[in-house]
This record gives C-alpha cells, sequence and structure tokens, in this order.
C-alpha cells in the first residue's frame, strides 16, 4: 500500500503496515462471518425462493409486508417482546434484592454468595433439560409438590398462557446469580463514607436505599437492563429444548421463529427467516445506540 | 438474635435458589422408578453411581466434553491474539481511519449471531465444512468486545513507557510480548474467561453445523440426551451433573474474573 | 521479561487437548478399509436400542466389509430439519429414517433412490413386504422407500383399574362415546386433585388423522391426495368437529388428562397409573407392556361414533428409510445391503417383538422369534390383525401431501387450542384451514403442480 495519499504524512509508513497485518485477521473473521453474512441476509429478505430455499426473484420488501400484516407472523414479535419482560424484569429486581441481602453482616456471607451464584454454571441446554424434568407434566416434581399440598397441578409448558412464562423462569433462574453478581461489585463500589455520613444526618435504611443506594447502582442497573435484554432477545436453547415454539406457537420467539421457517417441516423459507433475522438486527441495534446515547451523557458515572 | 434471624433467612432463600442444583444432583443418584412415578421421589432411595456409566453408553459425553473443551480453548485463543493485536493498533498506532474502522469494530458488537446464522451456515456448507471443528471456532475467532477490552486496558498504560521502548529500538511485537502482554494479565484472564464461558454455552450453531454425535459440542450432546432418554431422567440428570462440573469449578476459581468480565462497562 | 503466564497456559492446554483429540479422531481410523454407511433415525430410548442391536448384528456379520453408523438425530420433526439442512449442505447421510407423512415431501426433494429401483437392479423381490404398508410407500407405481417401522394406533389400558372402577376388562370401549362413558368410571378425584384420571393423550395430529381414517373420512382432496396432488385438506367436517369436542369436554370435565404434545408424556402418566386409558402407537407396545406394574390390556382403536364399522380402517404409522441419492456406488451397494438385511424375516421379527411394530415382512411371523414371543405377549399380533382389516378405500390410506407434517402440527393446533378454551372446534377448524392454505399453495407451486 502507498502512503503517498495520506493526509500532510502525519502517518508514519511503517506503522500502517503494522496496523494493517495487526488487524488483518480480525477484519477478515468480522468480514466473512459478520459484515458478510448480514448483507447476505438482508438479500435474502427481499428475495423470492421456492420450498427448497432456492432463490427464484426479487420480491421487494413482500415479506417485510406479510411478516407485519399477517396477525400470526406478527405474533411472534408480541412474544419476544412478552419474553424480554418477563425476564428481564424479574432478573434484574430479584438480583438486586439478593445483593442487597447478601449485603448483610454476618459470617459466612462469602460462603452464601458463592453458592447463590451457582445456577450460573448451567449453560442454557443444561438449565432447560433440568425443569424439563422438573416441569414434566404426567411425572415432574413441580406438579408433584402442587398435588402433594393439595393445589390443583399446572400445566406448565402446555398451555400457551403459562409456557411462555415457565420458560422464563428458567432463564430468570439461570441469570439470577449473574445479576447479583455484577449488583453486588456494583454495591461494593460505594464509598463506606457516603453511608456513615448519611447515617449521622440520621438517614433511615429506605432512605438510605432510595437516595444513595440505587442512584448510585443506576449505571450497574442500567448496564444490566441492556445486556439482559439483548441475550433475552437471542434466547434459543431453552425454547428449542422446552417448547420447540409450542404449543400454538405461544413460545416462537424471532430467533426461534427464524430457525423454524429456515428449516423445520423438510421446507425452507429462507426469505421469511431473513425478515425475522433482519427485525432482530434492528432491535438490538436500537437498543445499543440508545445505550451508547445514554451512555455519552452519562446516566450517573462514578 | 438478629443475625441468626438473617441467617435463616439467608439459608431459607440459598434453599430456594439452588434447590434446581439440588434435584439434579439427588436425581442424578436416583432410580428411574423413583422418578417416573407420581409425585416422584424428593430423595434418592440408594445412591445409583451406575446412572453415571448409563449416560456414557447413550452419547459420548466423554467425546463432547472434549469436543466442547477443545472449541473453547481455540476460541478463547483466537479472541486473545485478535483482539490484544487490534486493542494495540488502536492504542499506540497512529494511521489512517482510525476511528473508523475502530467504530467499524465495535459496531460487530450489534450484530447478533443469530441474524447472520443462516448465510454462516450455508457458507460452511459450500466450503464442505459443515460438522468439522474449524465450522465451530473460526466464526468466534475475533471479538468487538474484546478489542474494546483490550483497547481500554492498554490506554490506561503509561504512554512513557511505549516511547521509551521505541527509542531503544524496540519493535511492536517485542513491545508487546514482552512488555505489554505479562502487564495485561489481569485483563487477559477476565477476557479469557468470559469468552470460554460464552463458547462453551453456545448452542444454536452448533446445532446446526454438527451431524454426529462424535462432533457434537457438550450442549448438543445434553440435548440429544433428554430426548433420547426421556423416559430415564435419572440418566439426563447424572448426564447434567457431568456437565455442570467443570463450570462449577470455574465459577468458584474465578468468581473474581467473571465478575470483572461482565461488569466491563458497567463499575469502572 | 516472562510472557503472560495465563497465555502460555492456554498454549499449553490447547496444544495438549489438540494431540489428545487428534488421537480420539485416529481411533475411528483404524485401518477399517470398508464401506462406512450412516444411518439417521428417530429411535430413541428401549426401540433406540433396538436399532442400535440390529446394526450391530449386521456390522458383525459383515465385519471388515460394511460398518452401518446410526445416528439418533432427534425426534421425527427435528431430524427433518436436520435433514434440510444437509441436503443444503450436500453432506446428507446414505439412509434417513422419515416419518410417512414426509414421503411425498421426501420425493419430491428428488435427492432420494426409489427403492424399487435398488430393488430392481440388487435383484430382490418386493413380495415379501406387507401388501397395505408397501402401498402407503409407492408413489408413481414405485416403492419409494422401505417400510422399517410401521405402527398402528391402539387403545392400551389398565385392566386393574377397570376391575377396579366395575367395568370389563374384557370388553374395552371400540367407540369415543364408549371411551366417554368409562373415562368417567374410571377417573378418581378427591377434593381438587385427580388421583387417577380417564385417560391420557398427548396432542398429536396422528391419533386424529387415525381417527379419521378409522372413520372412513377422507383427510384431503384428490382422492386423499392419492389420485393427484392434494390441493386443500379436508377439516370441516361434523367428524372431526366431533373428535375435537369428544377430546376438548373430556379433559373439561377433568375426566382426561391433558399432557401437551409429548408421546412420552402421555404414556408416563399411564405407566405411573395417573391416567387409565391410552390412545398410543403400538411402537411402544413392548415397553408399556413390560414397564407398567398393572395388567396393560391392548385394544384396537377406538373409532368416531358416526362412523359405520367397516367402512374406514386404520393405517400405518410409524417410518420408513430412504435411500438419499449422491454417494459413491459401493457405498450405496452397501447402504442396500443393510436395507435388505432390516427387510429380513429375521431382523423385522426381532424388530417387531422388541418394540411394538408391524414386522413389515409376511414372512416374520413364521419365525421362532416371533412365535416364541407371542406365547407370553399375543398382543403383538393385534396391531397387524388391525391393520389388515381396513377397508380398501383411499380414506384409511392415509393422506399424501406435501406439506403433511405442517397439516399435522396444524391439527395439534386445533386440538390444543380447543382443549385449553382459546377457541370452539367450528373457529379452530377454520382458522388451521386458513392458515395450512398458503403452505399448501407455495409447496405445490415449488414443486411445479
Amino acid at each position: 500500500m502507498s502512503t503517498a495519499s495520506l493526509p500532510g504524512g502525519r502517518y508514519r509508513r511503517k506503522d500502517i503496515v503494522v496496523a494493517l497485518c495487526f488487524l488483518a485477521p480480525a477484519t477478515a473473521v468480522f468480514v466473512m462471518f459478520g459484515f458478510y453474512p448480514l448483507a447476505r441476509t438482508i438479500w435474502l429478505s427481499v428475495a423470492a425462493s421456492d420450498i427448497f430455499g432456492n432463490v427464484t426473484g426479487f420480491v421487494g420488501l413482500d415479506r417485510y409486508g406479510d411478516f407485519f400484516s399477517d396477525p400470526a407472523l406478527r405474533r411472534v414479535l408480541l412474544v419476544t417482546l412478552a419474553f424480554v419482560v418477563l425476564t428481564v424484569l424479574p432478573t434484574l429486581l430479584l438480583g438486586l434484592f439478593l445483593a442487597l441481602v447478601l449485603q448483610a453482616r454476618v459470617p459466612g456471607i462469602g460462603f452464601f454468595r458463592t453458592l447463590m451464584a451457582t445456577p450460573f454454571a448451567f449453560s442454557a441446554a443444561a438449565a432447560a433439560v433440568v425443569f424439563d424434568i422438573l416441569y414434566s407434566p404426567s411425572v415432574g416434581l413441580f406438579n408433584g409438590l402442587l398435588d402433594w399440598a393439595g393445589l390443583p397441578v399446572v400445566e406448565w409448558l402446555t398451555d400457551p398462557a403459562t409456557a411462555l412464562p415457565s420458560l422464563a423462569l428458567v432463564s430468570v433462574w439461570r441469570d439470577l446469580g449473574y445479576a447479583m453478581l455484577v449488583f453486588s461489585a456494583g454495591l461494593q463500589a460505594i464509598p463506606e463514607s457516603l453511608f456513615e455520613a448519611a447515617r449521622t444526618d440520621g438517614a433511615g435504611r429506605w432512605t438510605l436505599l432510595w437516595r444513595i443506594v440505587l442512584p448510585l447502582l443506576s449505571p450497574t442497573m442500567f448496564f444490566l437492563l441492556v445486556v439482559s435484554t439483548i441475550s433475552s432477545l437471542q434466547t434459543f436453547g431453552e425454547i428449542n429444548i422446552l417448547t420447540g415454539g409450542g404449543p400454538d406457537g405461544a413460545t416462537t420467539t424471532l430467533v426461534y421463529g427464524l430457525y423454524q421457517s429456515a428449516f423445520a417441516f423438510g421446507t425452507s423459507d429462507y426469505g421469511l427467516a431473513s425478515v425475522q433475522a433482519v427485525v432482530l438486527l434492528v432491535l438490538v441495534m436500537v437498543i445499543t445506540i440508545i445505550q451508547f446515547r445514554l451512555l455519552q451523557r452519562k446516566v450517573f458515572y462514578g | 438474635m438478629r443475625k441468626a434471624s438473617i441467617l435463616a433467612g439467608l439459608t431459607l432463600l440459598l434453599a430456594v435458589v439452588i434447590f434446581p442444583l439440588y434435584y439434579t444432583v439427588a436425581g442424578s443418584l436416583m432410580t428411574q422408578e423413583d422418578l417416573t412415578r407420581f409425585p416422584p421421589a424428593l430423595f434418592p432411595t440408594g445412591l445409583n453411581w451406575e446412572n453415571f456409566a448409563g449416560v456414557l453408553q447413550a452419547v459420548p459425553l466423554a467425546r463432547q466434553y472434549l469436543n466442547s473443551i477443545v472449541v473453547s480453548l481455540c476460541v478463547v485463543a483466537g479472541i486473545l491474539v485478535t483482539s490484544v493485536l487490534a486493542g494495540y493498533a488502536f492504542t499506540f498506532l497512529h494511521f489512517p481511519f482510525r476511528r473508523f474502522a475502530f467504530g467499524l469494530f465495535l459496531s460487530t458488537m450489534m450484530i447478533p449471531a443469530e441474524a447472520s446464522i443462516i448465510p454462516n451456515y450455508l457458507t460452511m456448507a459450500d466450503w464442505g465444512l459443515v460438522n468439522t471443528f474449524p465450522a465451530l471456532i473460526l466464526p468466534f475467532l475475533a471479538s468487538g468486545f474484546g478489542t474494546f477490552m483490550m483497547r481500554q486496558f492498554f490506554m490506561t498504560f503509561p504512554r512513557e513507557v511505549y516511547e521509551a521502548a521505541k527509542v531503544e529500538g524496540c519493535g511492536h511485537l517485542r513491545f508487546l510480548w514482552s512488555i505489554l502482554v505479562p502487564l495485561s494479565r489481569p485483563a487477559l484472564g477476565t477476557l479469557a474467561v468470559y469468552s470460554f464461558i460464552g463458547t462453551y454455552n453456545h448452542y444454536f450453531w452448533p446445532l446446526l453445523v454438527t451431524n454426529t454425535p462424535s462432533m457434537q459440542t457438550l450442549q448438543i450432546g445434553l440435548a440429544q440426551l433428554n430426548s433420547v432418554e426421556e423416559r430415564a431422567p435419572n440418566l439426563i440428570l447424572a448426564g447434567v451433573v457431568m456437565a455442570i462440573i467443570p463450570m462449577l469449578v470455574m465459577i468458584y476459581a474465578f468468581q473474581r474474573h467473571i465478575v470483572r468480565g461482565l461488569t466491563t462497562g458497567a463499575v469502572k | 521479561m516472562p510472557p503472560g503466564r495465563i497465555l502460555r497456559g492456554i498454549a499449553m492446554a490447547v496444544s495438549a487437548v489438540m494431540v489428545t483429540s487428534v488421537t480420539a479422531c485416529g481411533a475411528g481410523g483404524d485401518g477399517f478399509s470398508g464401506q462406512t454407511v450412516t444411518f439417521w433415525h428417530s429411535m430413541a430410548g428401549k426401540n433406540g436400542e433396538a436399532v442400535a442391536k440390529l446394526v450391530a448384528d449386521f456390522n458383525g456379520k459383515n465385519s471388515g466389509k460394511i460398518r452401518v453408523q446410526a445416528i439418533y438425530q432427534g425426534k421425527y420433526n427435528d431430524a427433518l430439519t436436520k435433514l434440510r439442512a444437509s441436503i443444503q449442505s450436500r453432506q446428507t447421510p446414505n439412509l434417513v429414517q422419515v416419518f410417512e407423512i414426509g414421503t411425498r415431501l421426501m420425493v419430491d426433494t428428488k435427492a432420494i433412490v426409489p427403492f424399487a429401483d435398488l430393488a430392481q437392479a440388487g435383484g430382490f423381490s418386493l413380495d415379501d413386504l406387507e401388501p397395505g404398508i408397501a402401498r402407503y410407500y409407492t408413489m408413481g407405481g414405485k416403492l419409494q422407500s422401505l417400510p422399517f417401522n410401521a405402527s398402528a394406533p391402539l387403545l392400551f389400558y389398565n385392566k386393574d383399574a377397570f376391575q377396579e372402577a366395575g367395568l370389563d376388562p374384557e370388553k374395552p370401549p371400540t367407540t369415543l362415546g364408549e371411551m366417554a362413558k368409562a373415562a368417567k368410571k374410571l377417573t378418581v378425584k378427591s377434593g381438587d386433585s385427580t388421583s387417577r384420571y380417564g385417560f391420557v393423550a398427548s396432542i398429536d395430529g396422528w391419533l386424529v388423522e387415525q381417527l379419521l381414517a378409522n372413520a372412513g373420512v377422507e383427510y384431503c382432496d384428490a382422492g386423499n391426495g392419492r389420485a393427484s396432488a392434494a390441493t386443500a385438506v379436508n377439516w370441516n367436517t361434523p367428524t372431526l368437529k366431533g373428535i375435537v369436542d369428544f377430546w376438548s369436554t373430556s379433559v373439561k370435565d377433568g375426566v382426561a388428562l391433558n399432557v401437551g404434545r409429548n408421546n412420552t408424556d402421555a404414556s408416563a402418566a399411564f405407566q405411573a397409573g395417573r391416567a387409565a386409558m391410552l390412545p398410543f402407537t403400538s411402537a411402544n407396545l413392548r415397553d408399556i407392556i413390560s414397564g407398567s406394574k398393572f395388567e396393560v390390556g391392548v385394544a384396537n382403536y377406538v373409532r368416531p361414533d358416526d362412523a359405520e364399522s367397516g367402512k374406514g380402517g386404520v393405517f400405518n404409522g410409524g417410518g420408513s428409510i430412504w435411500t438419499l441419492a449422491g454417494h459413491p456406488k459401493e457405498q450405496q451397494d452397501a447402504a442396500f445391503d443393510f436395507l435388505k438385511y432390516l427387510a429380513s424375516p429375521e431382523a423385522q421379527a426381532a424388530w417387531s417383538t422388541s418394540t411394538g411394530y408391524i414386522a413389515v415382512n409376511s414372512k416374520a411371523q413364521e419365525t421362532e422369534t416371533f412365535k416364541e414371543v407371542l406365547k407370553t405377549y399375543p398382543d403383538f399380533a393385534k396391531p397387524a390383525e388391525e391393520l389388515r382389516a381396513a377397508a380398501d378405500v383411499p380414506a384409511a390410506q392415509g393422506c399424501l401431501m406435501g406439506a403433511m407434517p405442517q397439516a399435522r402440527d396444524k391439527m395439534n393446533d386445533i386440538v390444543e387450542s380447543v382443549i385449553l378454551g382459546r377457541a370452539t372446534p367450528e373457529t379452530a377448524i377454520a382458522d388451521a384451514e386458513t392458515a395450512i392454505k398458503p403452505a399448501i399453495e407455495s409447496y405445490n407451486k415449488s414443486v411445479g403442480q
């Protein structure tokens, strides 16, 4: 590469060559498996194809029209958003609660904190498989306990109304330890002197929480909100193992919908699959951009 | 008195949170009969260690363990190398379009892997790499997050040391390898642990690109075990126990790294 | 300065693991110079073990020449998903087991070699194959795949529970109406909790397909897709409404347990004594009889009340094995040798008696293995007899349609939404008919019909 065209010769030729060499490996991976497939996804979303996945022509935004106008297809969006709400809110609230409780000054608190974090050791697949057994409608322990207590059994995964919350419970359980760890780190970063100053001013426990802890935790909370929202949007393993998108489409999220459109029933609809992929992409991008914007304004940066 | 009630409350809370873990371990030692009657047993009636042998007969978990570890370690190594190199370029080198290039690198964090998964599958299919290690590894060898993290870390590095090294005629690679990398151990460790866990837990991609039990990773093996041994939950739970042991060890051994990795960008 | 310890540690670990994994790979290449045949199947649990046994037996007999590698690829739908992706990557297995309703789809992929062609070239006579079953897999006058696991729908019931409820254990219900009456008597409740339900059924469109066939009602148009490609489903019938109504009423009244779509959950509930009757496939006959602590009764499948006996009949469920094209000739020949073995009377007798599938080779019943098992378990003869008794009408042969896998899924939606009280039978059926239409149309368009 020639340096002649570079402005004012501010750059050293050697630096440029080294930079190119150093950036080349990562760039190659990003181009090959990030940008190029993304372009191909966008192309597939505006192309017509037969049920075997062969592109047969260009249809413009027709498939987007299908997706947003057909209530059955559009439902995927609602399910996705409902799933995000059902996973993110409980994870954050319970994670914060656990982190606060684990601030208690009692012997062995470190032991409690470590053990509380253990669900984090479960992968999506491992957690799903365990809950599949617990949820079993015929011989599952959850229904066994309910029955033993004289309560009516719950159709955990077999009723569209309960399937999504049941699925969310698995995610919440798995992410809880992680949220707790992050909140704990945030709490520990709050200087003790602030508490003491507040206490000498006669602040009660709730005042401390509302006036000092929560505002100072806001960046942590915001970070967790973004991270959990994005990971919730990407949930696949739990759905694949526990419900396969059912019952009656009640747990078909964007990611699961794109998988089904692409390969389920032995037929391929790459067009519809790609439309869902693009919608997912837009959602994640919007969330990330909001994050960057707000971070620039510094939510509350210590 | 107050401490005692706090402890009691914490114990209760802990019992609820780790109950599924308890049931996994307990169930892995139960008989099939314990788990397929209604209501199922809460405590094992005996210690049925043979469940663990049974799992290994149903699916080649040992081999899948190895696959998961090979894939995860290769990805970790790849991410460390590509992130250190790119982070270095973005911190210490001046070159045209640097800000733009850095922005492009960061933008990869906005692309959910699922959005490009079908074309990536088609690429692997075209290259004839379906059901091979490269298919499992290649797409993950670089990370926008890793580059960002290394750059953040390098930025805290005193510029004078860099200048002094330059004056002494120390080349980029040598400076990087013998001075920067050793000083960056905490950041590298965090990135390594973080990437390892992420890769070890991959599900969608390995499900797509593997066809044989001997190429499948542990996560897919668990799902297959769940499907093939539906009538024997004791075996399935024994499989889960085997799968989570390395992760349990990791989170106990590297808790500090994990927290740091998770909170990069949150609490600085 | 020394390089980072972590980096070095990782580098060492990676190389160590690479070395071991290469050795592990090496174990596969143990100097075997014969043909390796990959066979994807969907047989889980005890039935999976039975497949493994057949494969091991075949491999033993052909040691050094052929090695069949049987790979479980998940349930039928999962395996079909996997197959779709593998056709895309041109890395197909040699053989794949596909459920019965994937028949037209498999033919239309043009990725297969018809079994009849292989049989002709290999001098294999198709005469011994059970004619009713072979007919299901025949398209364009050619047997397209080797029927391997053919099942019939049955009604399993708990004889002890029948006795307890004052029902005659030798007179199981034959119609849905009788089943409803028996279910009411069999249900045991105490307050809010039910210790025993009258029956349990998983939401499986297959059970409905078989009820319709038993009633002599065609499932789709064009002579049940036999005369030409079907263009629409024929669901708006009083018979289907009656079936859905029966099912949902039973669940609402608390005499039937709903376990969702998973078959295993239904049989598990039956075996655990939580429900006294189980409409189910014969595929797990062996497992259900030997795994239950009570005496299991096995009866022919029930039929809708508005059906005249003898007008219809049940047809084979289960699946067949397809040979995929595009593999080297020697490999394909080896794969065909394996198929011949699977179709042999001995293999079919072993297979049938360890599962509950119907032997697709009619000579299997004359083998010692089969006769021996029949002495202890006379019920093993029932599925085949039931199938043979079906009337010779298209309605009793099942619908052949490319979008049949989606149709079964939509049928599940119908049953499910009505059971859960989210729709009436009428609206659920109308919705499903609307939903399946584009799938059938785009399918037919794609294959040029």
